[in-house]
């Protein structure tokens, strides 16, 4: 994967980009409150990871990736005035989106039945809070990829629109990566 | 028609992006299971695990929000972000 | 430069107080965000001149519908937004008073009230409430009176950036319900600084769970308030990003750092949750992040509606 050449022009706005990076700084702290936690209650939190579904978050690892896949494929689309096969890509990501928030909402409530919640103890209550707070980010992504997707079917896509599109694609992206950090911090580790 | 070929030129990296990130997702598993069998001193495979997913990251990135297309200090700045926290915590979770 | 350069160094080694050294920081990194929001609009400009190339004809366009304009002296009515001398001292009354607020908040919480790296901790026994307020009786009054002059000045911060946003409507709706949002914010904001007061009023008299209550009810008051803060942004984010090209009230990277800023404060909500550890009243998810991010978020918008007095100004000239 060679770069193609570089131009000056950022994807997106550049307010979203402050957004991203606004994000990025704030769970890195989460990202290092964890591993501080894992580092100061090693037994608790290696006990607590074996009652996770390691298949549950595989699966929503897929597909979030996959989501990121499709609407990066119909933002590409829609940039080469193919925007009218778009909006079914847009539609495929949200799919897969809603497919994360099913799963999330299986997976604790199974944990709520078997009587574990944030009050069990340290690695519940970061792995419920800090999920909760990605939770959050997956549910305002799947509303601004529906606006996406009506803005990808609207008629003549301007520069403008272009941008939207890209901002909001990079909003959803952003979610993704995040998950990637949590799930290997939460589950793998 | 040439509209379509343009496309399909461009969609090519994300999908190669998509198998290279979904692949790379079975190593940080396989990491990770080698890290939670052995008792005690799984170190390198809890870098594993961490760099993997700082690789996904990166990768999501670059290939995914456009950072390819991106000017130079922001596609940096990203780059350094990624370096940082994924030396943070490998140096938190092994010290 | 140097002077800032000094002041650092001055914290650095201002181990003789705690407390001041963290103001100083906490200015000191205030200042870095001031360079960091100039570099933003030096990148903007160059965007959006990069991008000028594809809008030409839309711009020349504009500039021929001025020419007309001028040649049929309607110039005055288009122009009419920005020949009004008393809106730009009252917006850099209203960008200072919530410059002022942040400096107020330094001293009052941060350096002598005791509020911001907490003194308290929500999981202490009463008894150690009682101890540790009676330990520092005296600053935490005089802290409260600061807090008290930073906090009402809310309103005429809330109020100058409703007027901006009032200028770039045609017909009033988001201004107003900024209005709403400022006075229930200043009203919640004031509440915080009453009850810090009430606790340092007679914590020998009142039973130590009641003064226990009162630091609970402050941070429950500055934190827990997360929709009437994050909602007051969100309604500054949206005439921004829903307005037409060319009509913004601020500059639309504006409206993405309100978003951003209700993100940082939606922690503020686990406080009912938890009561020891990085989620409770005295941790870094839901104080720290939330109180940082505000003060930055007064200091964005501080800064946006001096620049936009700016733009004013070369438009009509000095």
């Amino acid at each position: 994967m060679e770069a193609p050449a570089t131009n000056n022009q950022i994807p997106g706005e550049l307010g979203i980009w402050l957004f991203v990076a606004g994000d990025l700084i704030v769970f890195s702290v989460f990202f290092i409150l964890i591993a501080l936690g894992q580092k100061e209650n090693a037994d608790i939190f290696v006990q607590s990871r074996g009652k996770l579904d390691l298949w549950v978050g595989v699966l929503n690892t897929l597909l979030l990736l996959t989501a990121s896949w499709f609407v990066a494929i119909a933002v590409e689309r829609c940039r080469t005035g193919l925007g009218a096969t778009a909006s079914r890509y847009f539609s495929l990501g949200i799919l897969c989106g809603v497919g994360f928030v099913a799963n999330k909402s299986l997976e604790w409530g199974s944990k709520i039945t078997q009587g574990i919640n944030p009050a069990t103890n340290e690695f519940f209550m970061y792995f419920f809070v800090f999920t909760g707070i990605h939770l959050l980010h997956v549910l305002v992504g799947i509303g601004v990829l529906c606006l996406l997707r009506s803005v990808s079917r609207s008629p003549g896509l301007n520069e403008r629109r272009i941008r939207t599109l890209e901002s909001g694609a990079t909003f959803w992206h952003l979610v993704d990566l995040l998950w990637v950090v949590l799930f290997a911090l939460l589950y793998l580790l | 028609m040439s509209n379509e070929k343009q496309s399909i030129a461009a969609i090519a990296p994300l999908t190669l992006a998509w198998g290279i990130l979904v692949a790379a997702t079975g190593i940080g598993w396989w990491f990770g299971h080698t890290a939670q069998i052995a008792q005690d001193g799984a170190r390198l495979s809890i870098a594993g695990v961490i760099v993997t997913a700082f690789f996904k990251v990166w990768l999501i990135g670059f290939q995914f929000m456009e950072l390819k297309r991106a000017p130079r200090w922001l596609r940096h700045g990203y780059d350094a972000w990624v370096i940082v926290v994924c030396v943070t915590l490998v140096c938190i979770c092994l010290r | 430069m140097l002077p800032f350069f000094y002041m650092g160094v001055f914290a650095w080694s201002g181990t003789f107080c705690y407390r001041v050294s963290l103001g100083t920081w906490f200015a000191w990194v205030m200042l870095l965000i001031y360079y960091v929001v100039k570099a933003i609009d030096r990148v903007e400009q160059e965007e959006t001149a990069s991008a000028q190339g594809q809008r030409y004809a839309l711009t020349s366009c504009a500039g021929l519908l001025r020419n007309l304009a001028h040649a049929f002296g309607w110039e005055n009515e288009l122009k009419e937004k920005n020949v009004d001398p008393l809106f730009r001292k009252s917006m850099v009354f209203c960008a200072w008073s919530g410059l002022i607020a942040i400096v107020l908040f330094i001293i009052g919480g941060v350096i002598l009230g005791e509020m911001l790296p907490p003194l308290l901790r929500a999981n202490d026994p009463p008894e150690e409430f009682v101890r540790k307020v009676n330990e520092h009786l005296l600053s935490i009054r005089i802290g409260s009176v600061f807090l008290m002059l930073s906090f009402a000045l809310f309103g005429p911060f809330g109020a100058g950036i409703a007027a901006l946003t009032r200028r770039a409507e045609k017909s009033p709706v988001f201004s107003y319900v900024q209005l709403v949002f400022t006075s229930c914010g200043t009203l919640v904001a004031v509440l915080v600084a009453f009850t810090w007061a009430l606790m340092a009023f007679r914590p020998d008299v009142y039973h130590p769970t009641t003064v226990q209550m009162f630091a609970d009810f402050a941070y429950f008051l500055a934190v827990f308030s997360v929709p009437v803060f994050g909602g007051w942004c969100v309604v500054i984010a949206l005439p921004i990003l829903l307005a037409e090209e060319g009509q913004e009230c601020f500059p639309r990277w504006v409206g993405y750092v309100n978003l951003w800023a209700v993100l940082l404060f939606a922690p503020g909500q686990l406080v009912l949750f938890f009561k020891e550890g990085p989620f409770s009243w005295h941790g870094i998810v839901a104080l720290w992040i939330p109180f940082v991010a505000f003060f930055l978020w007064i200091l964005i918008m501080c800064l946006s509606m001096l620049k936009a007095v700016k733009a004013d100004d070369q438009v009509t000239g000095p």
